[in-house]
This record gives structure tokens, sequence and C-alpha cells, in this order.
């Protein structure tokens, strides 16, 4: 079976430049993941297009400008990521780099404190005109964010105790939501053998991790609430939160980073070709006939895809086992 | 030419400028704007970010503080957490509460001084002092005293002054309170 290679850069309408389609591209890559908080891109023009020569660069490819980018095979174009200019090279070829959604959210300044706050209300708070998927019922206790931007208190979140991490899904904030999203989407099949190309997959299974999570809930009187969770002989961690004053609450905390930290699943990630295309928060169904215990369905934690030298590759990173 | 050694140095010192701007502010110039004294707690906002800090704790028992609303005030920060901070001084206070050991405390606020060891208290506000141990008063005591002085009929000699005794009585009670 022949597959040609097709891309298509779109950048729309923007500050006086009319929209501009591009067709021919040297090298794409892309970097998303959960874990993630920013998506990346990055487009490499050919050197000899002429329209190029006649126009200033950075009157074309202004920072901030959006950019849609597509590519796929036989016409098909499947768009791969959605975003920001946020730097041009003013070399040749030109080089573009691109950020999604929360380059915007990186620039939007946040002074907020809040009593008593949980994840949904700091988020109405710092995010008020964006649409959110949040993890619901999380006890954040108070917080306080003077002088900061939303991607900043997103990085805080991402980090321990809390281990929230954020992403966007188009123009959707999501915030603590590992893998729920996209689990009603279908299935996506991959045979190790056949239309992988390349695997470094180390296998770790659920039972071969033994993990103790102790959690410390530092109140405001000095007081502290203690939980754990977990079985002793392993890996031991502990999570520090404030004025969290229910033990119920401290290890709902725990559940989840323990759920996390728990599931089996696969160290490593394997290399497929342009299609299926994967995204981060699918589902993707492993088959091996060599290695039998490889089998099964897993949650993909993050896609680096790369169009370049009349290829397309998909470094597919998974997460635990569905 | 420089000695050698002496750009490690300035290094060095550059060095320590530097960690010094990334240190985190771990204390804050704030104004009172609530006080929940049976919390023990207050609001404040910060003077340079005009940001509130919740539950500022006025101390964690054996002294309180309740600084008048909108009063400044210097906060600090507790285990590197801005959402968690108390209160170091205050410009202006209404009440201060000290307690030591399980029975001795000392409360001050904007009438009144209060000492109380075990079952023995002082209280001195405008209207006097109250000197009280148990369910026994001075003020009581004195007064019981007076009336029983006045009792008192001489055989030989002079017979108490009962006038003056009552006035001294009446001086006794502006001093004293029950």
């Amino acid at each position: 079976m022949i597959l040609a290679m097709n891309a298509r850069i779109t950048l729309p309408e923007h500050e006086g430049r009319r929209q501009l389609i591009i067709n021919q591209v040297s090298a794409i890559t892309t970097e998303t993941s959960f874990k993630q908080l920013t998506d990346r891109a990055t487009v490499t023009l050919p050197r000899n297009v002429k329209f190029f020569d006649k126009h200033k660069v950075r009157d074309i490819f202004r920072r901030g400008a959006p950019i849609k980018i597509e590519f796929g095979y036989n016409g098909e174009y499947i768009t791969e990521f959605e975003g920001y200019i946020t730097q041009a090279s003013a070399n040749i070829p030109i080089e573009l780099v691109c950020e999604d959604e929360m380059w915007k959210l990186k620039q939007l300044p946040v002074n907020v404190s809040l009593q008593n706050a949980t994840l949904e209300s700091l988020f109405k708070a710092i995010a008020p005109n964006y649409d959110l998927d949040v993890l619901e019922g999380v006890q954040l206790g108070n917080v306080r964010f003077a002088n900061s931007t939303v991607a900043q208190v997103l990085d805080k979140l991402s980090k321990e105790p809390y281990n929230l991490y954020s992403y966007m899904k188009g123009k959707q904030l999501v915030c603590g939501k590992y893998y729920a999203d996209d689990t009603e989407e279908e299935t996506i099949n991959f045979h190790l053998e056949r239309n992988a190309v390349s695997n470094d997959l180390n296998y770790r299974s659920a039972e071969d991790i033994t993990l103790k999570i102790k959690g410390v809930s530092v109140l405001k009187n000095g007081g502290k609430i203690e939980a754990e969770i977990g079985e002793a002989g392993g890996d031991e961690y502990q999570l520090t939160y404030y004025n969290i004053e229910a033990k119920a609450e401290v290890l709902k905390l725990l559940e989840k980073d323990y759920e996390t930290k728990k599931r089996g699943g696969f160290d490593g990630s394997f290399t497929a070709f342009g299609t299926p295309s994967v995204r981060h928060g699918l589902k993707v169904k492993l088959t091996s006939d060599l290695y039998e215990d490889r089998s099964g369905t897993y949650y993909v934690e993050a896609v680096n895809k790369t169009y370049d030298n009349a290829k397309i590759r998909q470094e597919i990173t998974l997460g635990g086992a569905v | 030419m420089k000695k050698e050694g002496q750009e490690l140095n300035e290094f060095a010192k550059l060095l320590h400028k530097t960690q010094q701007r990334n240190t985190k502010v771990q204390t804050h110039w704030a104004e009172v704007t609530n006080v929940n004294w049976d919390a023990k707690t207050m609001t404040v906002k910060g003077l340079t970010d005009g940001l509130e800090f919740y539950d500022v704790l006025l101390g964690l028992g054996a002294s309180y503080a309740k600084p008048k609303v909108g009063s400044k005030c210097l906060i600090g920060i507790i285990m590197n957490n801005e959402a968690a901070s108390f209160l170091i001084h205050a410009e202006a206070v209404e009440e201060y509460n000290y307690t030591i050991g399980d029975n001795h405390s000392i409360t001050v606020d904007t009438e009144k001084l209060n000492v109380q060891i075990n079952n023995t208290n002082l209280t001195i506000d405008s209207a006097g002092f109250l000197i009280k141990k148990e369910n026994e008063t001075l003020k009581a005591c004195l007064n019981d005293m007076i009336d029983e002085l006045n009792k008192i009929i001489v055989i030989k000699g002079r017979t108490i002054n009962v006038a003056a005794m009552n006035v001294i009585k009446q001086r006794l009670n502006t001093v004293l309170t029950s």
C-alpha cells in the first residue's frame, strides 16, 4: 500500500493579514501530554517559496497569530494541533514555534485569594471566561496567588501535594482529570509487530508496585490530621496539605494519587506510523504475537509526532492499564 | 588588574544577591479588615498587592492580640504557604490575652485589666478595683467590717464616729468595686 503524505498549515485572518494556507512543509513536530502544561509544535517551512521572499517574515507570522496544523496520508487532513505562533525565526528555513491555548493563559494575570477554596472555585476565579472541566470535590483550603499568572497557578497545582495536572483540550481547560476525558471515544488498535515501527516498552504490573502514601494536613492552629493509604515494604511518599480539616478529604486526595501511582502499565513508549492518529487521553489496545503479556488496553499519556523526511511518526507514551 | 581570587569573591557575592532576590517573601505589611475574636483569627489586606490573607492567626493559645480594624500590621507566612499566616505585630490593638499554665491569665482591653491567679482575681477598670477570691470581694469584706465597727458601743472613752466611718465606707466604695 502506498501512502502519500500531505500537510496543511492554516493561518486564519489576523491583524489585517488575510488567511494564509500553506501546503508545502519541510517538517512538523508536535508534543502533547496531559502532564505537560503546554502542548507545543514546530513547523519548518521550505526554503524555496517565492511568497516568503516578497514579504517580511515578521509581518506574515506575527507572534500570537492563530495557527492550525493538519497532516495525514492520501489527501486526508487530520487536525493535529491548534494554537498560536509564539516565535518565528528570521533565518532560512523559516521555523515557526507554536503553543496551544495555554499560551494565552500564560499571559492572563491572576491576583486571587480564596477562603476554603475548592478546585472548581479556584478555576472559576482564575479563568472565568474559559470553558472548564475540573475534577469535582477537591478541597484546597485557603489559597493565595498574588501577582501571578494562570499558568503559574496551574504549574503549582501540578506539583506536590496536589499533583493535579492541567491541559487544554481545544479551548477547554481541563484539570485533575488524568484519563477521564475521551474515554467514550473508540479504542485504537495497535499490533506491535505489524503497525508499530519500534518499541521501548517496559511492563510494570500493578501487583509489583508496593506503595504507601502518607498524607498530613497541617491545620491553621498548628494541629495536624494524618491519613495513610497503601501497604508497607515498598516506596513511601508523604504529601503535605494545608487546612484540610476532614480526614476523609485527605484520604480522598491520597486515593487519587495512589490510584495513579499504583496502576500497572508501561514505562517507555512505542513508535507508530501516522495513522491511526492518536492523542493523549485516548485508549490504545495493544496486541503482540511475540510478547503476549504486553497485550492489553492502556491510556495514552503523551504523543510526540514528527512529519519529515517522507515519513510521519507518532511516539506514543502509554499510561496505566484501563 | 584584580587580585587572584577577587573575581571569585565577587561572583560569590553576586550569587548570594541573586539567591536573596529569589527567596520568597516571608513577611507582609497588611491592613486589618476583619477580626473574628471567637475563632482568634483575622482577615487582612496586603499593602503591596491589595489581596486578602484569610484566617491569619492571632495567637496560638498562650497569647492573643486583637488588632484594631483598619490598623496596619505585620504578618508572617507559615511553611512557605501564603494561605497560612500569623500576626507578628499590629499598629493598634483592642485586647491582649495571656494565659500562663492552666489557671493563670491576664487580659487587657480598652476598658479593663484582668488578672486571674487560680481562683483569685484582680480587675481594674474606670470604676475602680475589684479584688476577689472565690466568692469573696475585698469591697464586701471592708464594708462588712465598717458596718460591724459602727455597731461598737464604747462604755468608757469615745464611741465610734459612725458618720465618719460611713464617709470612709463611701470613699472605699468609690475605689473598690464588686
